[in-house]
């Protein structure tokens, strides 16, 4: 009698990252961590306008050792592109042109940083790097693209309030800031690898740390 | 001073490794290639006293193909080169010795000449010395007009003067015979021990060079970074394969901690997290590459070379 009236005991809800996963309903594991990624930067970095894309895995029929290097691995690879609230990596030549010309970080329009989802225990290669950093330059067009169609004022904003001394001075800094992007001067392309504990007892922590193209000094820390 | 050693400078293969004995030859590999090895000798009285190494120094693999490839070296086994000591004539063996006490005798005058500019130097400051004081110690005799004074003030600093360039005068005599004359006598000729054995020994000839060493998989990655003007050194001390510095390692820092993957070798996450860390708490980046196809895709190991990718990572801080 008394259990029958005793209620069943209830599950506690899942939390908020859980339900953000279920509601997708992702095909893909791979999604998945990449919505887990999403929530993280959205909430507890606090970016801003956060997209996606994906690089579309290989079929498995070629034979994985006479594949060309160039190609994609099997998985698919998700990515996601913010805005950060602050500047998350600044080259240390560039940190001393900012110095010399007295630019400070908050002058500096924000600017889009681009982040791979991993978790630990998928599989990982050189190739899956490369395909990365192949794919960057189509995935930052479409993220601007994605910008200028959401808010096509957003480029020119706040730059009014400024007094003509520091508008020149950022003005000569973007060209410097371009001029060091083709040169690589400033370091190449470079991006967020995100890297996420689902195994047991995973707390959710997400680890970052930014990979560049190519040898790039590390900063001063 | 830049001494140019005859090329390709032969690397010594003793069991297994590729060990530099002559340091003309050390300090020009480091100096024009870039290639710095590790010195690896110590004192056979001493062996326990590791702290500051000499002589021979050990080359990588790595480095060792590096520098066949390029033509600066070859390498040779050096217990088939010593086969020709028995067959040295009695002849060549006294030309030999003979060589070798005149390289010492022309130690031992380069010491001596430098041991006599030094003296005509001490000697010359004491003379200016003595001059000053017996200037002084006129004028103040002027100044007191007592002829007491002076006296003393000269009698007490003279007799030690003059007993310093005694003891010069002494040394002097002693060692001028023999700068004077040509002919030094052989007992003051400086021993000396050749690091090398080409010289009684003819250098070996190319047909008896080995084959470029066997490297491991990872020689792109540092071909590649050596191609970048990045000195190389072993990283076992830091947890990585090779330590990258930016110029020569007593100048700079290092700015990486390099490991090598094959293109499709499976790369743990972990591993990532753990080799970033390492390399942002040692203010390095940690740095991994490798070259795009296998060696059996390619002809030879440069190809692999000019297929390098190459990736540094940072902790991000956040």
């Amino acid at each position: 009698m008394m259990a029958n009236k005793q209620e069943a005991t209830k599950r506690p809800n899942a939390s908020a990252v859980t339900e953000h996963i279920t509601e997708k309903d992702y095909d893909s594991p791979h999604l998945a961590t990449s919505a887990q990624v999403q929530h993280n930067l959205g909430h507890q970095h606090l970016w801003t306008s956060i997209i996606g894309d994906i690089i579309l895995g290989q079929a498995e029929d070629t034979n994985s050792l006479s594949r060309d290097p160039h190609q994609p691995p099997r998985e698919p690879i998700p990515l996601l592109s913010g805005y950060p609230p602050h500047r998350v990596y600044t080259h240390p030549d560039e940190q001393l042109y900012m110095l010399e010309n007295g630019i400070r970080e908050d002058d500096l329009k924000p600017e889009r940083m681009f982040v791979v989802p991993t978790t630990q225990g998928q599989p990982w290669t050189l190739r899956h790097m490369a395909a990365v950093f192949d794919r960057l330059p189509e995935f930052k067009q479409k993220a601007e693209e994605h910008d200028q169609s959401v808010n096509p004022t957003s480029m020119q904003l706040g730059a009014e309030s400024l007094d003509p001394e520091k508008a020149e001075k950022l003005a000569l800094y973007y060209d410097k800031k371009e001029k060091a992007r083709l040169t690589k001067e400033w370091g190449a392309q470079r991006c967020l690898l995100a890297m996420v504990d689902k195994g047991m007892g995973g707390d959710g922590t997400v680890a970052y740390y930014v990979v560049h193209e190519g040898e790039v000094k590390p900063r001063q820390n | 001073m830049d001494f140019q050693p005859e090329l390709p400078i032969p690397i010594s293969y003793v069991s297994g490794r590729y060990l530099l004995f002559s340091i003309d030859a050390v300090t020009y590999l480091r100096r024009e290639h870039h290639i710095c090895g590790v010195l690896i000798g110590t004192l056979p009285q001493i062996p326990q006293q590791n702290v500051f190494l000499g002589l021979p120094l050990e080359l990588m693999p790595e480095e060792a193909r590096l520098l066949v490839d390029k033509g600066v070296a070859c390498i040779v086994d050096e217990a088939k080169a010593h086969d020709g000591m028995n067959t040295l004539l009695e002849e060549d063996r006294r030309r030999y010795l003979r060589d070798l006490e005149s390289q010492g005798l022309h130690v031992s005058r380069i010491q001596s000449d430098r041991k006599e500019r030094n003296r005509e130097q001490t000697l010359k400051k004491l003379e200016e010395k003595k001059a000053k004081a017996k200037a002084k110690a006129e004028a103040s005799a002027a100044a007191a007009q007592t002829p007491t004074v002076p006296e003393e003030g000269t009698s007490i600093p003279s007799p030690k003067n003059a007993a310093v360039v005694d003891l010069f005068n002494a040394e002097d005599r002693s060692s001028s015979p023999p700068t004077a004359s040509t002919s030094i006598p052989p007992q003051s000729a400086m021993a000396i021990t050749p690091a090398t054995s080409y010289p009684p020994l003819p250098t070996p000839p190319s047909s008896s060079h080995l084959s470029a060493p066997a490297v491991p998989p990872s020689y792109p990655l540092f071909a590649h970074l050596h191609s970048k003007g990045y000195f190389l050194s072993p990283g076992l001390r830091f947890g990585c394969q090779y330590m990258a510095y930016p110029g020569d390692p007593l100048r700079f820092h290092s700015h990486f901690l390099v490991v090598s993957y094959d293109w499709d070798q499976n790369i743990d996450i972990m591993d990532l997290v753990a080799g970033g860390r390492l390399g942002t708490g040692v203010k390095k980046g940690f740095l991994i590459g490798g070259s795009q196809k296998g060696i059996d895709e390619v002809d030879s190991e440069a190809d692999r070379v000019d297929t390098v990718r190459a990736f540094s990572l940072e902790w991000a801080g956040m």
